[in-house]
């Protein structure tokens, strides 16, 4: 199988993405499924990798089989070497996501889960522009950023978008000497949490969208992402995603990489 | 002790102000983020640990649990007042709050059973988890430790980052020239050649040794093993790559070295606007280089 890596003599890893209920996250009973798993098959450990994948080492090599379709059965699947790795995904609980996007990871993970890919293929989603979850050093990297409005007009000098616990996080937001509220586009993050603290209309989001970067990797030599498209709408986004990975699928020669097509010049437009 | 002499101290660290999904209005009121981190540290969980974290996240939150890409397992949505009782459920396993704010985040290591590993770093991740983790600092501060130069552990994206790299020996006279297996081992185009007699570059070179796994006739070999220290990565809005300070260490040199980047650190790290820190990485650059910023006299 070659979703399994070895791991000594006749043992393996397996490796297992949680897709059902959700991605990026596993409920009560998926965590007791995969206690019992590694308690039945593995050497009792269980351990969570850099990409919110979970591995259990130390399977019997005949038993594999049988423990991953106990871990699918609990709505796990196989995350495979040569194929999509696990769609990365931020906390959908952080108080900065300008869009929380563990549904469009789930989305992602789900339609390409068996696509073959001519070498591995990391796709990080970021619901910021802190992006904490890499998208900068990802073949592919979605950051969600919000356009917002500001309508100093409106503000009534409550201070909650300045002043902590909830004001701006990075100061883009400052009410100057005569309390008129100022933004500076420079600073922003563009994640959009001052419009849920504001209690007035004075800022609003007038849009929502997602910057694509393209070709990051960690590795041997390690990798940073350019910037291929900005603000694409929400709707299409999962589109835009799909148009690089068919580009990238018919295109990349075996074993290569998204920077190394970008180096050739095959996402120029 | 009996259980009700024994009270856990509030944590400074891993309660996160959170939300709760589409309910944004009640932002931080009645339910917090816990981040929980294995207390002696390891880099995996046991069956005990992850039930109990399954029947706390049933029992004072949504039951619901969030991986976090350090090793952290988040349990969100816990409702405050079942705060203290939750964690000192999870205590009882090993399990404590930890690795959030502005402090030492959770270690990261490889693990043991991956075939790729040079060295091994559990262990002497657990001891630089030991000495400094958690340890408050101007900003936060992440150690990763990879087994191995292909880096799966992204060493090179973080504060500090330690690579475990072998030394090769040569022994030109026994390479065969027309056997090809070293050439396809390399992960580096054009690092090592066979056709004109046994040859490195070692400009190229990333000291994994799969070279010497597969050489079949002793002729490049793996020498000591020894650690790659990288200073000043960071991830996130500005992308660093970490930089070389130390090309192979020893394990006593990589502690010596964390110590010394988190002491220069706490004395030379300035604000970088009305609320925050700078990041070591943004120290780093602000002074010219990893050596300047190492060998700064404080």
């Amino acid at each position: 199988m070659s979703n399994l890596r070895a791991s000594g003599k006749g043992k393996v890893v397996i490796r297992v993405k949680p897709l059902q209920p959700h991605t990026a996250e596993v409920t009560s009973t998926q965590l007791r499924t995969l206690a019992r798993v590694a308690r039945e098959y593995g050497s009792r450990i269980v351990r969570t990798t850099p990409r919110q994948s979970i591995e259990i080492p130390d399977v019997d090599e005949h038993l594999a089989e049988e423990a991953l379709k106990e871990l699918e059965r609990a709505g796990f699947i196989a995350g495979a070497t040569e194929k999509l790795r696990n769609v990365f995904a931020c906390s959908k609980w952080c108080l900065y996501n300008a869009i929380p996007v563990a549904e469009l990871a789930e989305k992602i993970n789900r339609k390409y889960a068996n696509a073959e890919m001519p070498a591995k293929l990391t796709i990080s989603l970021s619901g910021c522009n802190f992006s904490c979850s890499r998208s900068r050093t990802s073949d592919i990297g979605l950051i969600a950023r919000v356009k917002p409005e500001i309508n100093p007009d409106e503000c009534v000098n409550c201070g909650l978008c300045v002043n902590d616990p909830l004001g701006c996080q990075v100061d883009a937001l400052t009410v100057d000497e005569y309390d008129a509220l100022a933004w500076d586009g420079e600073k922003c993050v563009y994640c959009g949490f001052c419009s849920n603290v504001c209690p007035t209309d004075a800022i609003v989001v007038a849009d929502r969208g997602f910057d694509i970067y393209l070709g990051g990797g960690g590795g041997f030599v390690p990798k940073k992402a350019v910037l291929f498209k900005e603000f694409v709408s929400e709707e299409n986004v999962l589109d835009e995603v799909d148009r690089i990975v068919e580009r990238y699928v018919s295109l990349a020669k075996p074993g290569e990489r998204i920077h190394s097509l970008l180096e050739r010049g095959v996402f120029d437009e | 002790m009996s259980e009700k002499e024994f009270r856990l101290e509030p944590p400074k660290v891993g309660i996160i102000k959170g939300v709760q999904p589409k309910d944004i209005e009640v932002v931080g009121e009645g339910v917090v983020n816990v981040r929980l981190r294995a207390k002696p540290y390891s880099n995996s969980y046991t069956p005990e640990q992850l039930e109990k974290v399954a029947e706390v996240a049933e029992e004072y939150a949504s039951g619901k649990v969030h991986l976090s890409p350090r090793h952290n397992l988040e349990i969100p949505e816990v409702r405050s007042g079942s705060l203290m009782k939750a964690l000192q459920e999870l205590f009882s396993v090993g399990l404590q709050a930890g690795g959030s704010g502005t402090s030492v985040r959770n270690v990261y290591t490889c693990p043991d059973y991956c075939p790729n590993r040079v060295k091994s770093v559990r262990e002497l991740g657990a001891i630089v988890s030991e000495l400094f983790g958690d340890m408050p600092l101007p900003n936060k501060l992440t150690i990763s430790f990879a087994a191995c130069p292909s880096a799966c552990s992204r060493p090179y994206h973080v504060d500090v980052g330690i690579v475990g790299v072998v030394r090769l020996d040569l022994h030109q006279e026994k390479c065969r020239k027309d056997c090809p297996s070293c050439v396809e081992a390399c992960p580096i185009e054009g690092a090592i050649s066979v056709e004109n007699g046994l040859r490195i570059d070692w400009q190229k070179c990333v000291n994994c040794g799969r070279c010497a796994w597969v050489c079949k006739e002793g002729a490049v070999e793996i020498g000591k093993t020894g650690f790659r220290v990288l200073i000043g990565g960071k991830e996130g809005r500005d992308v660093f790559f970490a930089q070389e300070y130390l090309d192979f260490a020893d394990s006593f040199e990589v502690i010596e070295a964390i110590d010394r980047a988190i002491r220069q650190y706490k004395k030379l790290a300035r604000k970088r606007d009305r609320r925050k820190y700078e990041r070591l990485g943004e120290l780093v650059r602000r002074l010219g280089g990893v050596e300047a910023f190492m060998d700064q006299k404080i």
